[in-house]
């Protein structure tokens, strides 16, 4: 079983399944996914990019071809299937948790 | 600081690795964080978000080297040496971990060094306040006083120039001097009184010429102040105040400027009332004469000046060196000038030829309290050096009792260096907390010290805390660190390891570099404290000569309060005395008022007429106070007749035989040893001298007396009357009563300064009551300190020798006789270092000298009491813990081993 993946690794990983972003859009993406309750600092959020990029789940990657740079020089990432990969044990990981939940009642189970 | 300062400090905390790779990011996402905390919250939003961002720069280090969960295949970079911020970090923890072990110890030390930086901080704050805080002039250090002096004096005076040297002046220096003149403090045209609807008040005010507040660099908080084109456009009648007197008379209103102020002042025929305009307000804490602070200033134009009588010494001279003149050079153009304006003067003997000096304003304000302040910062310095030393003490104690543990850590691979750095980093904290426990007891304890500094010292109201204090704390953590703990941690890094791992547990291990250490320190205490109790032991000394010196009178009962008639109509002398008679009557006959009397003079305060006119037997002059009294002066000052009668009220009639009674001085000097009694003094009308009194105590508790003539006041009634009132057993406050009094005989004239001669007599002596009872105190916690630090050795070599007791014991010594063998050992150190301090104490008397009265600065009785009182402490400090020393079970301590 792969090591747990902490929960701000996990949300950036979330973010980039659509497609690539660069740092500032990433924390923006977590923060309203997330209703503000994970704001990312840019310590922390940089941090965590190189972490994973030397772990192979995310990858940097060009920027697309509209992208007017505000400030200055911003890098953009990409997942990689690896990436993908760990993302989405984890969410199956945390859907059995929500399982658990509802099985306890603890939440509404949805009408099948 | 602005925020793109602090952006940038904020940015230099996240890791190097980070900045270099995704600089321009980081930057950028910084910069939005805390644009969005500002937009939320303004300027608090700028402290938070600083606060955060430096939290989240923390954990980018601590995530970057931590290994969060990565997949198996990726190998960990293997981790290099810690970096100094973690080790930081870890020495922080490790030494809240063994502060909490035990908490009594490092509590008492923390409470110690309280005290000692806590003093320091008063005291420094009292300094800053007086001395060092910029005073509210541009550019001071340009700003100088001129005064009159003489070519040969012994103690330099600060005299005032006359109009005709003024104008004088003006003409022949502009070239290195802007002058300005001020008439204040006792000119008859500064003394204004001011109608309020209390009755009238009389004002300190002052008279300066237009270009005064020009040359002294004062900004006006409301209007503006004089500049020197006001003459010239006509502005004359302009009435600047002050702060407080704007807040006083007119309740800080912002409307005040151009409302009209009607003032009354000088005397007699030149009494006039002038209206005046008032075109600005001075800021807060505005001073020019520290003592007596001003209340209106008003400006005498220069065409005024030249029509002044040229002759009188009026004015107080204020000047601004130009750029580039030394105060040598303007000296002398000065002095050029004033023997322009002095034909004569070269002609006197030096010690009455007059010349001008030059003095830094800064000097004039500060006064005569740089000596004492001195004396104040000495010996706080001092009680900081044994709190550092009693700190030291105890932390090499504790570095033995942690011999086990530092060793261990040193087998385990701790570098000495690690060692030493982990120790100074406890130390470190340890006066950091010390610090702020010292500094904050002296924030919370600020009212109390300012009410106990006395009224005479300047600009002590100025006292506050600011930013040079967390200067001066950032300082005292600094010295106290290497001072106090920088030795306990070299010795803590240097342990033997072997030994100190190879004695069990239990023991408590000796150390003989350390013990010889304690006691290098514990004598370095004795030796201190043995100084600073001489000081005091004099200072004390001093005090109680002073407290127990006849003054000459006992009057402290009595109340006085002082008028100056100078409103036209008391120009006659016989109205003047009518005046007096009628007023004397008035304020009799206020119940509560036992008897009252007249006279020129009250004790320590006021003017003291003075002639020069009387002669020696063999013609030389000298010069006495004349005092003009009546009847009942003597009897309320309980002043008794040496030699003849006193007084009566025969004398004191308009035709009556003109008397005297003079002081024991004067009559040593007039007379010689001869009989005084029935000669005569030479005056208009000869004075037959009918009695003798003792010299008084009069302008100063602490100068000998001056001679003294006592002259019934019919002969000479003076604008300036004082009386003195008896109140009945019982009475206490008077002063509203004989205020009434005098304001149904004449509502014009103001009253000052109604109080008790007590009073007055014990402001006198403010000064020297403040800095003796400072000085105590130190030197009292300076004792506790080091009884506390023979304790602790005393204590500590027990515990260390307890085999050798026990042995000792089991052999047969009597526990009279182990006492005495730990007493003695305790005890020699401390004897050595008061010895060693009192030698010191010695050859440095001359520096206690100036604040010493009557008492030698070698006073061989003060320096033995010293050594005496802490030799008993020192022995009662070593006896308590050595009296248990049968407690020690001699078998049970053996076994143990």
């Amino acid at each position: 079983m792969a090591n747990p993946l902490p929960p701000h690794w996990f949300q950036i990983l979330l973010s980039l399944t659509d497609r690539p972003m660069h740092g500032l859009a990433i924390t923006d993406d977590v923060s309203a996914r997330t209703g503000g309750r994970l704001y990312l600092w840019p310590g922390v959020l940089y941090v965590a990019l190189r972490k994973m990029a030397e772990a192979g789940l995310i990858a940097e990657t060009d920027p697309p071809a509209n992208f007017v740079a505000t400030a200055g020089k911003a890098r953009f990432f990409k997942l990689t299937p690896a990436g993908r990969r760990a993302c989405a044990d984890e969410a199956a990981y945390l859907a059995g948790m929500v399982e658990s939940a509802q099985v306890k009642k603890l939440l509404k189970t949805r009408a099948r | 600081m602005s925020t793109d300062a602090i952006k940038r400090l904020v940015w230099l905390a996240y890791p190097a690795t980070l900045r270099h790779e995704c600089g321009d990011e980081l930057a950028a996402g910084l910069t939005r964080c805390i644009s969005a905390e500002i937009g939320r919250l303004g300027s608090l939003g700028l402290l938070t978000s600083s606060v955060r961002a430096l939290f989240d720069a923390i954990q980018a280090h601590v995530h970057l080297r931590r290994s969060i969960g990565r997949t198996a295949s990726t190998p960990q970079p293997p981790s290099g040496p810690d970096p100094w911020f973690r080790r930081l970090w870890q020495d922080i923890k490790y030494t809240g971990r063994s502060w909490r072990r035990s908490p009594g110890f490092y509590l008492g030390l923390l409470l110690t060094l309280g005290l000692g930086i806590g003093a320091n901080t008063a005291v420094f704050t009292l300094v800053q306040a007086v001395l060092l805080q910029p005073l509210p002039y541009a550019n001071q250090d340009r700003l100088v006083m001129i005064w009159r002096s003489r070519v040969q004096e012994a103690t330099p005076s600060r005299g005032v120039v006359t109009p005709g040297e003024l104008l004088t002046y003006r003409e022949h220096i502009s070239q290195v001097l802007d002058i300005a003149a001020i008439k204040d403090a006792g000119n008859s045209a500064a003394s204004m009184d001011f109608m309020t609807p209390s009755g009238v008040e009389q004002l300190n005010g002052a008279v300066v010429t237009p270009e005064f507040f020009e040359v002294i660099g004062a900004k006006p908080l409301l209007g503006r102040l004089f500049t020197h084109t006001d003459a010239a456009d006509g502005y004359t009648d302009g009435l600047v105040l002050s702060h407080d007197f704007w807040l006083d008379q007119f309740g800080r209103d912002p409307a005040v400027l151009g409302r009209s102020v009607r003032l009354t002042a000088g005397f007699g025929k030149e009494r006039v009332e002038r209206t005046y305009r008032v075109v600005g307000v001075l800021p807060s804490g505005f001073h020019f004469n520290y003592e007596t602070r001003i209340q209106v200033w008003a400006m005498n134009p220069w065409e005024d000046i030249k029509r002044e009588y040229p002759d009188g010494l009026t004015y107080r001279l204020v000047g601004r060196l130009r750029p580039a003149v030394s105060p040598a050079l303007a000296t002398e153009r000065l002095n050029v000038a004033h023997e322009l304006a002095n034909p004569e003067n070269f002609k006197r003997i030096p010690t009455l030829r007059s010349r001008l000096r030059l003095e830094p304003i800064a000097d004039w304000v500060a006064g005569r309290t740089k000596p004492a302040l001195a004396l104040l910062t000495g010996v706080a310095v001092l009680l900081l050096i044994i709190t550092c030393v009693t700190t030291a003490n105890a932390l090499l104690i504790r570095v033995t009792e942690r011999r086990r543990e530092l060793s261990l850590r040193t087998a385990l691979g701790a570098s000495r260096r690690r060692l030493f750095a982990q120790l100074i980093t406890e130390g470190f904290l340890l006066s950091a907390a010390g610090t702020i426990v010292g500094v904050l007891t002296a924030m919370a304890t600020m009212p109390i010290l300012r009410s106990m500094v006395p009224a005479t010292m300047p600009r002590a109201d100025e006292i506050s805390m600011n930013l040079p204090l967390l200067g001066f704390a950032a300082l005292a953590v600094l010295l106290v660190t290497l001072v106090a703990t920088a030795a306990p941690a070299w010795r803590g890094a240097r342990l033997q390891v072997a030994s100190a791992l190879k004695q069990s547990a239990a023991s408590v291990s000796a150390d003989p570099g350390t013990a010889r250490w304690r006691r290098a320190l514990v004598g370095a205490q004795a030796a201190l404290a043995a100084i600073l109790l001489a000081a005091a032991g004099l200072l004390l000394a001093s005090a109680w000569r002073l407290g127990h010196t006849p003054m000459g009178f006992e009057a402290d009962d009595v109340w006085t309060v002082e008028m100056t008639l100078k409103a036209e109509k008391y120009r006659d002398a016989e109205r003047r005395r009518v005046f007096q008679d009628v007023v004397r009557d008035s304020v009799s006959r206020i119940p509560g008022v036992a008897s009252v009397g007249l006279t020129t003079a009250v004790p320590f305060r006021g003017t003291d007429f003075v002639r020069a006119t009387f002669k020696t037997p063999a013609g030389e002059e000298f010069s006495a106070h004349a005092r003009y009294i009546d009847a009942a002066y003597f009897p309320i000052m309980h002043i008794g007749a040496r030699l003849g009668r006193l007084l009566t009220i025969d004398d004191d009639r308009p035709n009556a035989q003109h008397v005297a009674v003079v002081s024991e001085s004067f009559a040593r000097k007039a007379f010689g040893d001869a009989n005084p009694i029935g000669r005569q003094i030479p005056d208009d009308v000869p004075i037959t001298v009918v009695g003798v009194v003792n010299d008084l105590r009069y302008k100063n508790p602490e100068l000998t007396p001056a001679p003294a003539v006592y002259l019934p006041r019919t002969q000479g009634p003076s604008l300036l009357l004082c009386l003195v009132i008896e109140p009945a057993p019982g009475v206490r406050d008077l002063g509203p009563a004989v205020r009434q009094a005098i304001a149904e005989v004449d509502p014009s004239i103001p009253v000052k300064g109604a109080t008790t001669i007590g009073q007055i007599r014990r402001n006198a002596s403010a000064d020297r009551r403040f800095y003796t009872t400072a000085t105590l105190v130190f030197a009292g916690l300076a004792l506790m300190l080091t009884v506390a630090g023979i304790l602790i050795i005393v204590a500590r070599s027990i515990a260390e020798r307890r085999r050798e007791i026990a042995i000792r014991a089991a052999l047969g010594a009597s526990s009279t006789r182990l006492r005495r063998l730990l007493v003695a050992q305790g005890l020699l150190p401390v004897t050595g270092g008061v010895v060693i301090g009192l030698a010191v104490a010695l050859a440095a008397a001359p520096l206690v000298a100036p604040f010493l009265y009557e008492v030698t600065p070698r006073a061989a009785s003060i320096y033995i009491s010293a050594g005496v009182a802490i030799a008993f402490a020192a022995l009662a400090a070593a006896l308590w813990p050595a009296r248990r020393i049968t407690a020690v079970v001699p078998a049970s301590v053996l076994r143990a081993e």
